[in-house]
């Protein structure tokens, strides 16, 4: 009962970053219908940006943790100006070149950063305490507690400005129906970028969470991307308040596997979950509205 | 008339290149570029005539390429390893396909990457089969009664035979009238659907052909590098599969022919780069998907419908 509590609490770590990670991916698929391939590419800059002001720089955690995360959101923008062009080509074809362009995109950034920082792990210095402390039988650390606490502070207040900004219900609007959106005066370009910069500014802060707790290396953002698409198809594509239950859930099924059968097959679970939810219920399992 | 010429003429000179080159780096250059003739003509199965972007083609690869190796090494001969091979496959993509077709676009993508990766974490650590990411060793070679592919000039002519028929096979399939009902349902789904086509029935048709083909390729390459790990179903090898047809042309049978020709060069062309190399293959995609979407076959007919050549031609005459 102690070790699953233990792995629970693990599987609540892991899945508050999966909830950063996947809650960008499905607001631009959702907005846009874009799936985004560099998703993942920028998880690892923001990691990187926020080694560099961190640890080199010597600037306070939050304060580079923030800076990093507004610098990937703007590489965000541009980068959804670059796919607009994709708009005027048909619509199965604006998904197969976005995705295409998107692939191209992540394996330029993943190896350039490769390149320019080398192979080489890195952890960002956080300078909060990571010594075990004992809540019941379980063992915690702050830093753990504070990943948890960010999460879902994050995807709460997201999820307030989706409900009631003037802001959240246009891209709840483009999201339902682009046209109409359009027709009534809502500029579906700006609520595109806007997408795309808060997208990556959220993926952002789980890469560098992620790389205080563990490490930094230039190819982590290809696994990080797929363990998004996981949690975004378990929580429904398009859906926010479905990628926060799925990251949470996927987070402790991963968790209770490696505990439990062989550290190994947790990331071969995820996949699997994946072509499961798909065969059975592809809407997703939180999504009540098909689409 | 005039193309069964061509052909010919290529089959022609495919057949005495071994002649004229004595490199065994460049024979095994032309074993690589036919492998990944084949990759890229089934995969444009999918992704050029079906039109949906599968990136779990790379698992069939690795399917058949384990399916031998495991026979292989256990005794049975290789032809064995292919017939299993082909039966693995062929099952697998009937029903991995009936699934995932049903799915579109985005959903059909994630879906079958999904596939990929499973088989690609399921290889990395099932150690007492697979032994994961150190990969099984020593395939033995293929052999027909007592010769044995060993030099690669045999190998060359063994691969290059089969890409030949895979290519054949492609093209006939897509001038078939199953072939005609993917580019129908490609071009305007309702309307194939109006005048009765049934969708599911034959884009699976083309999901089996394409995972079969597949698992061809992957039999071939275990059996000529000797070693199968996950890299023979990994993420990179589809994002090159990908790449081929992209930059040839997706959706034409000379496309994917001529992109797995440049893919495979252009590593040894780039080699000056060093690790810039694999930056630079993500710009030229990147590229390639924004300003010449339809790839170098594309170009190709721009010049020929434009007649920039005959014009340029022409202006030649004038001026003699």
């Amino acid at each position: 009962m102690v070790e699953l509590s233990q792995q629970i609490f693990n599987g609540l770590v892991i899945g508050s970053v999966y909830i950063l990670m996947a809650g960008g991916l499905t607001i631009i698929f959702g907005v846009m219908n874009i799936v985004n391939f560099a998703h993942g590419e920028f998880y690892m800059l923001g990691a990187y940006l926020a080694y560099v002001l961190i640890n080199v720089l010597n600037l306070n955690f939050f304060a580079g943790l923030l800076m990093a995360s507004v610098l990937v959101g703007l590489i965000g923008i541009i980068v959804e100006r670059i796919l607009d062009h994709f708009g005027d080509r048909g619509e199965t074809e604006y998904v197969y070149y976005t995705i295409l362009a998107t692939v191209g995109l992540s394996m330029i950034i993943a190896n350039t950063v490769n390149v320019v920082a080398g192979p080489s792990q890195h952890q960002i210095i956080s300078g909060i305490a990571t010594d075990p402390i004992m809540v019941g039988p379980i063992i915690v650390t702050q830093f753990k507690i504070l990943v948890i606490v960010m999460a879902f502070s994050i995807s709460a207040i997201f999820g307030l400005f989706l409900k009631y900004s003037r802001y959240g219900k246009a891209m709840r609007a483009t999201f339902e129906n682009k046209e109409a959106a359009a027709s009534v005066g809502i500029k579906v370009s700006t609520i595109n970028m806007v997408t795309f910069a808060i997208g990556s500014f959220l993926v952002s802060i789980g890469g560098i969470l992620v790389g205080s707790m563990f490490n930094i290396y230039p190819f982590m953002g290809i696994t990080a991307n797929l363990k998004a698409f996981a949690v975004v198809i378990l929580g429904g594509l398009g859906s926010f308040g479905g990628a926060v239950l799925g990251g949470i859930m996927l987070g402790v099924i991963e968790s209770i596997t490696a505990g439990y059968l062989n550290v190994g097959y947790k990331d071969a679970v995820s996949f699997i979950l994946i072509i499961l939810v798909l065969m059975f219920k592809p809407s997703g399992l939180f999504n009540k509205i098909s689409k | 008339m005039k193309k069964n010429w061509v052909f010919l003429i290529g089959i022609a000179l495919l057949a005495i290149l071994p002649l004229a080159i004595s490199s065994q780096y460049i024979m095994h250059l032309l074993i690589l570029i036919a492998i990944n003739v084949i990759y890229a003509s089934s995969l444009n199965l999918i992704s050029g005539y079906v039109g949906e972007l599968s990136l779990g083609h790379a698992a069939f690869a690795g399917l058949a390429a384990y399916t031998t190796a495991l026979i292989s090494l256990n005794g049975g001969s290789a032809w064995l390893g292919l017939i299993a091979g082909i039966l693995v496959t062929l099952a697998v993509s009937y029903f991995f396909g009936k699934i995932v077709l049903r799915l579109r676009g985005a959903y059909f993508v994630i879906t079958s990457s999904a596939f990929q990766m499973a088989l690609f974490y399921l290889a990395s650590n099932w150690l007492s089969v697979t032994r994961g990411p150190m990969g099984l060793l020593n395939i033995p070679k293929v052999a027909i009664g007592g010769f044995v592919f060993e030099s690669k000039t045999s190998f060359y002519f063994l691969s290059v035979i089969i890409a030949i028929i895979v290519v054949v096979a492609c093209r006939r399939l897509v001038k078939s009238p199953i072939g005609e009902t993917w580019v129908a349902v490609r071009e305007n789904e309702n309307l194939a659907a109006a005048v009765g086509i049934n969708r599911a029935k034959y884009t699976r048709i083309a999901f089996v052909f394409a995972g079969v083909f597949a698992g061809i390729g992957g039999w071939l390459i275990a059996h000529y590098i000797g070693v199968v790990s996950p890299d023979n179903m990994s993420y990179n090898l589809i994002v090159s599969m990908m790449l081929m047809v992209v930059i040839g042309g997706r959706g034409t049978i000379a496309g994917p022919v001529i992109g797995a020709v440049l893919i495979t060069l252009l590593p040894e062309y780039l080699r000056w780069m060093g690790n810039w190399r694999m930056s630079v293959y993500g710009l030229i995609l990147f590229l390639m998907v924004i300003f010449l979407p339809g790839g170098i076959m594309q170009l190709w007919s721009t010049i020929k419908n434009k007649g920039v050549f005959s014009s340029w031609v022409r202006s030649k005459k004038e001026v003699n």
